[in-house]
């Protein structure tokens, strides 16, 4: 449980969507740089020690994007040294340095969106698109820890009335298609009866009402606005030309301007957000943690100071 | 409220947001467009489809099974974990689409990529995965006829999946890598999963020879008995 899984499926959604477009069209330096720092951050924050063993993959497999793209990639006018015939150029080193930095910030942000993210929060998400859809993805997680209680004791059943032989390979195989057949069957009825247990309460007819586990809060229209009106400054920039990159033939750095510095920064600001509001959140617990006391002390009254901080 | 949102998007999505997207991509991101571009070109397809599902009239029973077929496929492919590339998510889509129908077919593909990738791992990829396992399904369920009748078809169909499925993702893996289509990266991309593009080709028909009868048989009784 962190303080973005509190906000609203959508707008956490939003969030990251609003982090990630700038980073997936640009292909620049800095805004890849700024989504892998703050990536980072945020994934050491949500999960500590799962997060620490994962970086150990993702930063090395950036840099080895680094050393792949020149060999398939020709393009640029520097070239470095010749490998088959063909020239490996410094523009396509950094061009692929730049790509890791972008694939690992991409994967990284990605692993954050699922710990902030389940399955609950899933059904929230599809049922904006459509709650009938919701209807399915719930049936369907119900159904799998189901299925896979069936099928164990079908197994148990199967191999009672000695049905399943366990023999060699070949007996397994046919053991477990057993179970499956037995299972399909199963499901399918059980499904039916399911869906017809639905409609005799009523399902799909007059309107639909539904419990909304995740509450869309002032918070989330803050979020959201914020995320959006960020997503629309960083377009424009990018459109304006202020912060583009040219990397072949020659790599041509738009500069740090004025115009091009501010970008960063409100990029900067949003893609912090996550982290900022974890650490606030916490902050936050520290302090009202401490307000609320320990124990009760039991040699003295309650009356006057009854209660130790 | 909601339901004003989504009939506005049913119409934006085609007539706004898709051109929207072509015109804005192509200028803010010259080559890298294709990445991009495809990747939203995949999710406002499935948003579209997502978004008028509400609208038809599924009855209950056959949102039932379409729940009972995608939990099926996810099962199948935690407990095969262990084995790379051979899984019986094609297979079932495959049969789901020839019996009951092509849209169910698309329904139970893009879900069992969404939802089996909870346990294995959410992705850019998982996107792409929704789309090939949807049309894979839904392209079974306009052939449904000839599948139905000849297995030896269906093998073939199984073959043309694994490759297609497999083709397609590697597509996506040159985009994601290199930003735009770069052949000889594609042909290296293709020759290093080719053992997995074997290995989908071969479960494929493994599980729907193996599954085709019985399953068929099964989806057949229920839609009869059922009029699913």
């Amino acid at each position: 449980m962190n303080a973005m899984s509190r906000r609203h499926p959508g707008a956490v959604s939003l969030y990251v969507g609003c982090v990630l477009l700038p980073v997936i069209w640009g292909m620049n330096p800095v805004t890849a740089g700024i989504a892998l720092a703050s990536g980072v951050t945020l994934l050491l924050l949500l999960e500590p020690s799962a997060g620490r063993k994962s970086l150990l993959f993702y930063l090395p497999a950036a840099l080895l994007c680094g050393i792949v793209n020149p060999l398939f990639n020709h393009h640029g006018k520097t070239a470095l040294f010749f490998l088959n015939g063909n020239p490996v150029t410094r523009e396509a080193i950094l061009y692929g340095l730049v790509m890791g930095m972008m694939i690992a910030a991409v994967m990284i942000w990605f692993r954050c969106f699922s710990a902030m993210m389940d399955t609950d929060r899933l059904l929230t998400l599809t049922a904006l698109l459509s709650p009938r859809l919701s209807v399915v993805v719930s049936m369907t997680l119900r159904a799998i820890p189901m299925l896979r209680r069936q099928a164990e004791k079908t197994r148990e059943a199967q191999k009672g009335l000695g049905l399943i032989r366990e023999e060699n390979g070949l007996d397994r195989v046919q053991g477990a298609l057993r179970v499956f057949d037995g299972l399909v069957t199963w499901g399918l009825e059980n499904g039916i009866v399911t869906a017809d247990s639905m409609a005799a309460r009523g399902y799909g007819s007059g309107k639909r009402t539904r419990y909304r586990l995740y509450p869309w809060k002032k918070a989330d229209t803050r979020t959201a606005l914020f995320s959006l009106g960020i997503l629309i400054l960083t377009a424009a920039s990018a459109l304006a030309g202020w912060t583009r990159y040219i990397w072949y033939p020659e790599m041509i750095s738009p500069g740090l301007t004025v115009r091009s510095a501010g970008t960063y920064l409100c990029y900067a600001a949003l893609s912090w957000t996550a982290s900022w509001i974890e650490i606030a959140d916490r902050i936050r617990w520290k302090r009202l943690r401490r307000e609320i006391p320990e124990k009760p002390d039991p040699g003295r009254g309650t009356e006057e100071h009854g209660w130790k901080c | 409220m909601l339901k004003r949102i989504r009939s506005v998007l049913r119409w934006a999505i085609p007539l706004v947001l898709m051109p929207l997207f072509v015109v804005l991509g192509g200028g803010l991101m010259g080559e890298r467009f294709y990445a991009w571009g495809i990747l939203g070109m995949v999710l406002l397809t499935q948003g579209l489809y997502f978004v008028s599902f509400e609208k038809r009239n599924t009855g209950a029973r056959r949102l039932a099974v379409a729940a009972v077929m995608t939990a099926l496929s996810v099962l199948g492919r935690i407990v095969l974990a262990p084995i790379p590339g051979f899984k019986p998510i094609t297979a079932l889509v495959v049969l789901t689409a020839i019996w009951i129908g092509g849209e169910t077919g698309f329904l139970v593909g893009a879900l069992s990529a969404l939802i089996s990738n909870f346990f294995s791992g959410q992705g850019p990829w998982t996107p792409f995965q929704m789309f090939a396992w949807g049309m894979l399904g839904l392209l079974a369920g306009v052939l449904a006829e000839p599948l139905k009748r000849n297995r030896l078809l269906l093998a073939a169909y199984g073959v043309f999946a694994g490759a297609a499925y497999s083709l397609f993702m590697d597509v996506w893996t040159v985009l994601w890598y290199n930003g735009g289509i770069n052949w000889p990266m594609y042909q290296a991309a293709v020759l290093t999963a080719l053992p997995y593009t074997l290995s989908y080709a071969a479960s494929n028909v493994v599980f729907l020879m193996v599954l085709g009868k019985p399953i068929g048989e099964k989806l057949h009784r229920v839609k009869i008995k059922y009029g699913v």
